[in-house]
């Protein structure tokens, strides 16, 4: 046989398989990069038992995929089910995930510790004697459900809508709660945003009107970090993989980082700043970038709101773009690189070559700030404000290698039966007046605004969220947790202990990544995906013929899934539709009867997933079943810069164009498979719906900012009593080192180990066993200065409030002056009433210490007794615990610090650090609450109300996004005080 | 411009993957002898011959280096993303055989301008970065794989062999500067053994298997260990026997390279030289070394 005749006889076989929508090249192969199974097998696939080595033992599984709830990258995961036992086996990647692309971090696989996790919750339980007490009695779901329903639906006969609240950590869905709150009337939803990444988000959102960047890191020439994306950062795992991309494509990585991050060791330059300089530092370089004209003119003249700043700060409406020019470099020009050298404590010449660096990255620049810098300093927002200003110089917004608006690399469906309505009552709890900028609740404040302002929450729910362990100042939560004056009842739904459920008067058990339904989609690359989390087991079993009609049938013990327990909780509330509410889960196909999640998912996917019934089709499937099947589905590809798009002739109908050059139209809205958005425009006065922008006589979709541009000035941020602050401005933090006494060193919070996630990886034996401790991460020179002599001595770190103790690291990876200590550890259990020597309640044996709780008046105390080591469990491997150090919760020693602005919690610390004295133990840790309220109210004098400054006596800015929005009357002030100028 | 079969090329890179259930089915396709488990293709391309580019064309014989650097930014200039190993026979394989596919694409189109540059660039992989060590390496697996492996070398060598066309009338430059081996008389022999371990400085492929062979030969243990430790080994229990051995090796690999087809005249050329070259210095210091033996205050050569 001649070669091409074996050439066609192998193309031959390979169409005939491939027309079998089967793979012919296996994997692993470096031909068609398989190295996962391929999908046509998923459901009878065969592995070598590895256990049975040598001998040859094959075993049968069923692959399903999910989505790792882990954190909120949602990477996909593959479950091999074994088919004899109907046991997950182990989770690896889902290459089918356009996000993560079969590739995960160590979370993910981790998911098997927490599914046989033996100190997890299996049942309902409700509490027993006081709160806190830690006695607790198994109860059934339909007891819980009752009492919870029968408490909800009185707080809504009697107009108290508010006083039920739904405090959230990492929501890990998109949408379905928020309709639900909605749809209930109840302006209770709850984030925990405020700690977390609020200040970025409001720095990005005044320039784009969207408040989160979707770096293109794979396709750029310089990659600009103010975040350690390579080990931890927000969506590490798709972005990291995307960074290394762009670094083998040749792109350079530039890091700000004050610690010797694993991110910082891949920089080409790491910058380790000072605390809290970096927007200095980020204005220095667009300073030095605007003085040479080394910017993209052409995109500034044509998406900049450059006139409206004229206008308005300079008294020029009529300027030309040249004077434009002239004036920002006159704005700019007191950030000289030599400014920066003095404030970030970076030399000149590292500097200039940075600047040189980025300038000559062109439209390919694309930056990420998150948390980082951003959520640790006062005036932190302007850190993702400035970083967005050297994109918006550039004209890397939105195009391939720069950065793009999470909005446009996202897609969240429209919902069955949307609900329609919005909650009619403000929230005064979570939305203070105080801070009308803030883009979420100011949730960690709720101890101090009840304290001082009343108000009481009915039926509290904390769903995966620890706010004792996680916020700052959590003694003060525990006051206001075990005040029955301030909590009716609190529900935690939660799939492991955590220090805010001991407080709480019932614990419901709700599943990990494998054991619950929900729909995702985050902006980690130009393209649009969604990804379906999956109760794997129930599809396993449905896959060999079995019905299942309740997450619970397949789930260990009773532990039940968030959507079915509130589609149950709804109809408990609402049991004759009364209410109005029951309607929203009420079957589309059945009507009078519950709906279920193939139903709510089927919808979604037969009807708001466009391309996704075709391709489905394609295999002979349902898209539902395509769904279960391959977990994730990509709706577009290089999605572009959309404010370049044109608007369809179709939405231009009578339009006006204003002065500003915003484009109304009567053309009613374009139905739309997706989800409204987030951010909205008042209709103009002759109810005209706004359509878009005229840039350069063409009229395009634009910007979703007040003016249609890059909001270069914001309007908003001028008019809302911050004028000084309406362009990317540098303000001190509150750890500037003028702000420090002599003696005080900054205490840089913001970091975490890449293995651990909050609350949830408890209990994850292999990642306890990789990390579980925090040492303070302390300067060799500082450490001499302070009598610390090595590593492994104790120190106490006193901070406004209070102090604890910890282990000190001798590093040179961190600034002198500048001490660190991870989150994420110092987890801990309450002894047990009996005091009994094995230690805690209820918990997460192999990460939390055992500590006694003691209040003396306004003082507060923890004093560890155990910590972590090996115990009896149905796991063996407990019993192999080698660690005993667990981390010291230092989150509890810090006062809560809301950004004026933002309303973002400040992290970092002003603290003293001293060798430890004698009666010092490991994980002591003290706390004076009444100075922690002290501090709050320093705090809130920087504020600058709605009450004063709302410009239209509203209590915020309509536009900008907030979760569960409520009516446009609500947002009214209750009594409209006269506008005050600026 | 003649090429090889495209897909015949993906499947025959495939076969140099692990193994795996699908192979039957190519081998069976390809009329090839049944493919070994497992443990026969570690035993190949793990412990004797590894199909990386870098280890027969870099100048310490290792992994990775300037030569997979070389590699990878001919990725980029194809306008692909390296992949991590991106000097792998099955991946450069797989590249040509895309590189095709996308110039018979471009035809299909009308693009014949493009189809023709892409073509060139198809070819250019060939003649820079698989031709200049495959010969060799195809040698040694017929030598010493399993039927099923011998087999598959002759097909690649065969289908190579068909399709290369008349390319550059010269070697590539780095195999013209790849640097020779040093002759340890002059510039020391604190890294003679490695130099002897690297294909491109040598003409040679010095297995795991050759040197068992050269062990034997002289009633020697092979120490376990990596081949640089056995042959330092070998080199300072016997090194004129030793030496005298590898130059039998390097004389007998000349002249198979011999037989090679005239399409393979240019890298025919650079290996007989350079195997030719590394046994007349072997040869000579393997005559030295017996010298020393007798003489125990003259230097050693390594």
């Amino acid at each position: 046989m001649t070669l091409d005749e074996l050439n066609d006889r192998v193309l031959a076989a390979r169409e005939a398989t491939e027309a079998r929508g089967e793979t012919f090249y296996p994997g692993p192969s470096r031909i068609h990069l398989a190295a996962y199974p391929p999908r046509e097998r998923w459901h009878d696939w065969v592995e070598l038992d590895a256990r049975a080595w040598p001998e040859r033992v094959e075993k049968r599984y069923t692959l399903v995929p999910t989505t790792c709830f882990n954190c909120e990258s949602a990477c996909g995961l593959l479950a091999y089910v074994d088919q004899d036992s109907l046991e997950v086996q182990k989770f690896e990647g889902n290459p089918e995930h356009p996000g993560s692309r079969g590739r995960n971090c160590a979370k993910g696989p981790a998911t098997l510790n927490q599914v046989t996790d033996p100190d997890r919750i299996l049942y309902p339980l409700k509490r027993v004697g006081e709160r806190g007490e830690g006695r607790w009695q198994r109860v059934s779901w339909d007891e819980a459900l009752d009492d919870i329903a029968d408490r909800i639906r009185t707080a809504m006969q009697e107009e108290r809508h508010e006083e039920v609240m739904y405090h959230v950590g990492r929501p890990g869905e998109d949408g379905f709660t928020t309709r639900m709150l909605s749809a209930w009337g109840v302006d209770g939803h709850n984030s925990h945003t405020n700690v977390c990444s609020a200040s970025a988000r409001v720095g990005f959102n005044a320039w784009m009107g969207m408040d989160r960047p979707s770096p293109d890191h794979a396709n750029a020439d310089v990659i600009l970090l103010v975040s350690a994306h390579l080990e931890s950062g927000h969506y590490f795992n798709p972005h990291a993989q995307r960074i290394i991309e762009g670094r083998k494509r040749g792109a350079k990585l530039i890091v700000l980082d004050t610690r010797l991050s694993n991110t910082s060791t891949h920089a080409d330059h790491w910058l380790p700043t000072i605390p809290g300089s970096e927007p200095a530092l980020l204005l220095a370089l667009a300073s030095w970038m605007i003085r040479r004209r080394r910017y993209n003119r052409a995109f500034v003249r044509r998406w900049w709101n450059w006139q409206e700043y004229m206008e308005h700060v300079r008294g020029e409406p009529e300027a030309p773009f040249e004077e434009f020019e002239e004036a920002l470099e006159e704005r700019y020009a007191e950030y000289t690189l030599e400014y920066a050298a003095r404030e970030s404590g970076i030399s000149v010449e590292e500097l200039e070559q940075v600047a040189e660096t980025v300038a000559g990255a062109g439209t390919r620049l694309s930056t990420h700030n998150w948390r980082s810098a951003g959520s640790a300093n006062l005036g932190g927002w302007q850190v993702a404000r400035s970083l967005f200003f050297l994109n918006a110089l550039l004209g890397a917004a939105a195009v391939e290698g720069a950065t793009y608006p999470n909005a446009w690399n996202k897609y969240t469906p429209k919902p069955p039966r949307p609900a329609g309505r919005k909650p009619t009552r403000w929230n005064e709890l979570l939305w203070p007046e105080e801070y009308p900028l803030a883009m979420h609740e100011l949730s960690y404040l709720m101890p101090h605004l009840m304290k001082e302002r009343g108000g009481f929450v009915d039926t509290y729910f904390t769903r995966v969220y620890n706010p004792v362990w996680t916020n700052p100042d959590g003694f003060s939560w525990v006051e206001m947790l075990t005040d029955h004056e301030k909590i009716g009842c609190h529900v935690a739904m939660t799939p492991t202990w955590n220090e805010t459920a001991y407080f709480a008067d019932y614990v419901l058990p709700m599943g990990h990544g494998s054991e619950r339904h929900d729909l995702t989609s985050y902006e980690q690359y130009d393209g649009q995906y969604i990804s379906f989390r999956q109760p794997v087991l129930r599809e396993a079993r449905q896959r060999m013929g079995e019905e299942v009609t309740d997450t619970r049938q397949v789930n260990p013990g009773e532990v039940w899934e968030e959507n079915e327990f509130w589609m149950e909780l709804t109809w408990r509330i609402d049991p004759d539709g009364e209410l109005g509410i029951r309607r929203f889960f009420e079957s589309l196909e059945r009507p009078g009867e519950k709906m279920t999640v193939d139903e709510y998912y089927g919808w979604i996917f037969d009807h708001s997933v466009p391309g996704l019934p075709e391709v489905a089709a394609e295999r002979g499937m349902t898209p539902l079943e395509y769904m279960r099947s391959y977990g994730a589905f990509e709706v577009a590809r290089k999605v572009g810069p959309v404010y370049e798009e044109a608007v369809p002739d179709d939405e231009l109908e009578d339009v006006r164009v204003d002065a500003a050059g915003r484009v109304f139209s009567r053309a009613p809205r374009p139905d739309s498979p997706r989800a409204g958005a987030s951010t909205v425009f008042d209709d103009e006065s002759e109810g005209r719906r706004r359509v878009g922008v005229r840039v350069e006589g063409e009229i395009l979709k634009g910007w979703p900012t007040p003016s249609g541009k890059l909001e270069f000035w914001s309007r908003t941020l001028a008019e809302w009593g911050w004028p000084e602050a309406a362009v990317p401005t540098y303000l001190r933090s509150h750890v500037h080192p003028e702000e420090l006494a002599e003696d005080e060193m900054v205490l840089l919070s913001t970091f975490r180990l890449p293995v651990q996630i909050h609350t949830r990886s408890a209990n994850a034996k292999w990642l306890n066993e990789i990390a579980h401790t925090n040492p303070l991460w302390i300067h060799p020179r500082d450490a001499g200065r302070l009598g610390v002599e090595r590593t492994g001595d104790l120190v106490r770190v006193e901070t406004e409030i209070g102090y604890f103790v910890v282990k000190a690291w001798v590093t040179e990876g961190i600034r002198p002056g500048v001490v660190a200590c991870s989150h994420h550890m110092g987890r801990w259990k309450p002894q047990s009433p009996s005091g009994a020597p094995d230690g805690g309640l209820q918990g997460a044996g192999q990460s939390m210490a055992t500590v006694a709780l003691r209040q003396d008046r306004e003082r507060w105390s923890l004093d560890r007794m155990s910590g972590g080591g090996p115990y009896a469990s149905s796991d063996p491997d407990t019993l192999r615990i080698w660690w005993t150090d667990v981390g010291v919760h230092q989150n509890l020693t810090h006062a809560v610090h809301p950004d004026p602005v933002s309303g973002q919690h400040c992290w970092h610390q002003a603290v003293r650090v001293r060798a430890a004295a004698s009666g010092d133990a490991y994980g002591d840790i003290s706390v004076d609450v009444e100075k922690a309220h002290r501090v709050y109210h320093a705090w809130l004098e920087r504020t600058r109300s709605a009450t004063r400054h709302s410009p239209d006596g509203t209590r915020r800015p309509y536009w900008i996004a907030r979760p569960v929005r409520p009516t446009r009357e609500a947002y009214q002030l209750p009594d409209p005080p006269a506008p005050v100028a600026g | 411009m003649a090429a090889p079969p495209a897909e015949l090329l993906r499947a025959l890179a495939v076969l140099a993957e692990p193994a795996s259930p699908a192979h039957e089915g190519l081998a069976r396709a390809l009329d090839l002898p049944a493919p070994p488990e497992g443990s026969g293709w570690a035993d190949l391309f793990l412990f004797q011959l590894h199909p990386y580019a870098s280890v027969h064309l870099g100048p310490e014989g290792m992994l990775g280096g300037e030569v997979r650097e070389r590699i990878a930014g001919f990725w980029r200039a194809v306008g692909r993303t390296p992949p991590p190993e991106a000097d792998h026979l099955s991946a450069l394989l797989g590249l040509h055989a895309a590189l095709r596919d996308e110039a018979a694409g471009h035809r299909e189109a009308g693009e014949e301008a493009v189809a023709e540059l892409v073509e060139r660039s198809a070819a250019a992989l060939l003649h820079e970065h698989l031709l200049p060590w495959l010969p060799p390496f195809l040698d040694r697996v017929e030598a010493l794989g399993t039927p099923h492996q011998a087999a598959w070398a002759g097909l690649l060598r065969a289908t190579l062999a068909a399709g290369p066309g008349a390319g550059p009338s010269e070697a590539p430059v780095h195999l013209r500067r790849a640097p020779e081996l040093p002759d340890p008389r002059a510039e020391g022999g604190t890294e003679f053994a490695a130099h002897l371990l690297a294909p491109v400085r040598t003409g040679v492929l010095v297995t795991r298997h050759d040197l068992a062979v050269v062990a034997r030969g002289l009633g020697l243990g092979l120490r376990a260990g990596e081949r640089r430790y056995a042959l330092d080994h070998l080199l300072g229990l016997d090194p004129s026997g030793t030496l005298e051995a590898l130059a039998e090796l390097a004389r007998d690999r000349a002249e198979s390279y011999r037989r090679w087809p005239e399409s393979l005249e240019r890298p025919r050329r650079f290996w007989v030289s350079r195997a030719e070259r590394t046994a007349g210095l072997l040869q000579e210091l393997a005559a030295e070394a017996q010298t020393v033996r007798s003489d125990p205050e003259a230097p050693s050569p390594s």
